[in-house]
């Protein structure tokens, strides 16, 4: 028997879906805390995971999912499940660009077309709603690969200017930022400068602005983090 | 003030001959440190404009020399404020123009033109090319509300206190400091100790206006963010309203059928409910248009889950070609033709309806191409969607039978 696993929060699309799925003999899991999606996943030993991207009541959302998942368990397909609302559309090209995902399928795919596409996905095609479609380029950027995000941390104060733009709910200035690391305002901007060329690369128009910056950090934020580990977990154990 | 003319420019002070040190100083107050603050990479033609009203404005001012003034039987006062209020009406144009755009700014913009016109209004007013030392503060409020200004556009904290004290700290300043001590102690050239007390005490004047101009900056921002707030906040509320009013507008009439029993199986609801989720999705365009360009992609979306609710395949390109921008006049073309040729699709059974767009020059061509069967293409139903809009387009519209059913091809003119 498949057993898929559906991390959504909204119970009614979930439920919708584990009923259309458990009617074609799957084992269906709902989980609605990405948090622990990746966990469930592991431990029931999942065939296929269906992920949202928006989870606006957690801290982490289907993108930390996906990454853990890419991470731990390499050999489940994932699939995005959204809605492709124009808040979401910039983070689910990065996660098309990041991840070698199964699928993305769209909220809205009608029953029959929901079961071809889960059944093309577990038979190994990538399958890509063509609502989707419209909001993905033609073919995956190698440049923006999930390993890319490396080159955007060389050290620890890379790592951490990344995790204070991704965690910061609106745009800090260059005094917020340095009052929040502790280091001086030209510190932040040598950061800035010594990354330029490595945004450029991700399509970042204008390098200079932290409002661009900051919303780059908050669409990548699991991508850029898992590059930063390394450098913050060291940080850690050194004080 | 004794010894050699002073030319406080905003780079500092100079001794310098006086001609040279009047034209540079007028020049770069009138010019500089405005077009500095206005400049953005999208805004080129408002640097230039204001670029050329300072330059002229410093150039009436300055160039025209005494003898030809008493010809004109005019004096030299009079011409440097008729260039003033000239250089003043510029900035007011370009600020009116930038103001609609970053809006606290405005408020800024007003305060530093009258800063503008007296200092070249004062620096006329000397006729033998010297500034007494009380004549220097319209140059602080200068300094000052270019600073704000200038720190605000780049998107730095307008910090008076801290940026004065870096200032004083500064090596610019105190190398200023020891270089008139010196001046004054060794007696080199004929400066005075009391013309270089009077030098350094006017450079104080200029940094206490400088930040009480931009202390006064900082507070009329926040009055102006503080404003927007409100209105934001405001209509933020007014939009919760409406959407929950259309909402209900769509969803109370299904609910009292369902429970009158006047609406027949399942189905029905099924297909009342696909039409509220468009109805829905057309909402959430207008609005997003409100704030945001939209993408070609955006259009085709909501008509590619109409396709798909009614269970036919829905086939379009990927967002190398979708993700172009709309203006106005080519997003309503786009939903026009979608909205007659995608309903007629299915309306005649299509399985398969297939969105194609293509950039050529200045147009967009749009391809609707299904698979229900086709019709005679030279015999459209009068009244009937097709034909309307046949009427509407002329020959940007073709309308042209496949093997398998019909195209409709639309050219729509863009300009993004």
């Amino acid at each position: 028997m498949t057993t898929t696993l559906i991390v959504d929060d909204r119970r009614f699309i979930a439920d919708a879906y584990r009923q259309l799925l458990t009617g074609v003999g799957h084992d269906v899991l709902v989980e609605g805390d990405p948090a622990v999606a990746a966990e469930v996943a592991i431990a029931h030993g999942v065939d296929l995971a269906l992920v949202d991207l928006s989870f606006p009541d957690h801290e982490v959302n289907g993108l930390d999912v996906l990454v853990q998942l890419h991470s731990r368990a390499p050999g489940v397909p994932a699939a995005i499940l959204t809605q492709a609302d124009a808040p979401f559309q910039e983070m689910l090209r990065y996660a098309w660009d990041a991840l070698p995902l199964a699928g993305a399928l769209s909220k809205d795919l009608p029953p029959n077309d929901l079961l071809a596409a889960v059944r093309a996905i577990l038979a190994g095609t990538v399958f890509v709603d063509p609502l989707i479609s419209l909001y993905l380029p033609s073919a995956r950027r190698p440049e923006r690969a999930l390993a890319c995000y490396d080159r955007l941390i060389g050290h620890a104060g890379h790592a951490e200017l990344w995790r204070a733009l991704a965690t910061s709910k609106s745009p800090p200035d260059y005094r917020q930022l340095a009052g929040q690391l502790g280091k001086k305002h030209n510190t932040i901007k040598n950061y800035r400068d010594d990354l330029a060329n490595y945004l450029l690369a991700f399509g970042l128009d204008d390098v200079s602005s932290l409002v661009e910056l900051h919303g780059f950090a908050r669409d990548t934020r699991p991508f850029l983090l898992h590059a930063a580990r390394p450098y913050l977990s060291n940080r850690k154990d050194s004080r | 003030m004794d010894g050699k003319p002073l030319c406080a420019g905003l780079g500092g002070m100079r001794v310098l001959p006086n001609v040279i040190t009047e034209d540079l100083d007028l020049a770069a107050a009138a010019a500089a440190g405005p077009a500095y603050w206005g400049w953005r990479p999208d805004d080129a033609g408002a640097v230039g404009l204001a670029l050329a009203g300072g330059v002229s404005a410093a150039a009436v001012a300055t160039s025209i020399t005494a003898g030809e003034l008493q010809h004109f039987g005019l004096s030299r006062s009079l011409v440097v404020s008729a260039g003033a209020w000239l250089a003043m009406a510029t900035w007011l144009a370009v600020g009116w123009w930038i103001g609609d755009r970053v809006g606290p700014l405005s408020v800024v913009v007003g305060l530093r033109l009258l800063s503008l016109v007296v200092v070249l209004g004062l620096w006329g007013a000397a006729h033998d090319g010297q500034l007494r030392l009380w004549e220097l503060w319209p140059i602080g409020g200068l300094l000052g509300f270019d600073t704000a200004a200038t720190l605000h556009t780049l998107g730095l904290p307008i910090q008076p206190l801290r940026q004065t004290r870096a200032l004083l700290l500064s090596s610019g300043h105190l190398g200023v400091l020891a270089g008139l001590i010196a001046l004054a102690t060794t007696g080199f050239g004929d400066m005075s100790a009391r013309t270089a007390l009077s030098l350094y005490l006017g450079l104080l004047v200029n940094v206490a206006v400088a930040v009480g101009a931009a202390r006064l900056t900082r507070q009329a921002l926040g009055a102006v963010a503080r404003d927007e707030a409100r209105w934001k906040a405001a209509e933020a509320l007014d939009r919760a309203n409406w959407i929950h009013d259309e909402m209900c507008g769509l969803l109370i009439p299904l609910r009292q059928q369902l429970r009158s029993g006047a609406v027949g199986d399942l189905e029905e609801v099924r297909t009342r409910l696909d039409d509220i989720d468009f109805e829905l999705r057309q909402i959430q365009l207008d609005e997003t248009a409100t704030h945001h360009q939209l993408t070609i992609a955006d259009v085709i979306q909501v008509w590619g889950r109409r396709v798909q609710a009614h269970g036919a395949r829905f086939e379009a390109p990927s967002w190398d070609v979708t993700r172009a921008p709309l203006d106005e006049v080519a997003r309503e073309r786009l939903a026009r033709v979608l909205g007659v040729s995608v309903p007629n699709a299915l309306a005649a059974g299509a399985e398969l309806v297939r969105l194609g767009v293509e950039r050529e020059g200045h147009q967009m061509v749009v391809e609707v191409t299904d698979d229900a069967g086709g019709f005679d293409t030279n015999d459209l139903p009068p009244g009937r969607g097709l034909h309307r809009l046949a009427r509407e387009l002329g020959p940007d519209l073709q309308i042209s039978a496949t093997h398998f059913g019909t195209t409709v091809s639309c050219r729509i003119p863009v300009t993004t």
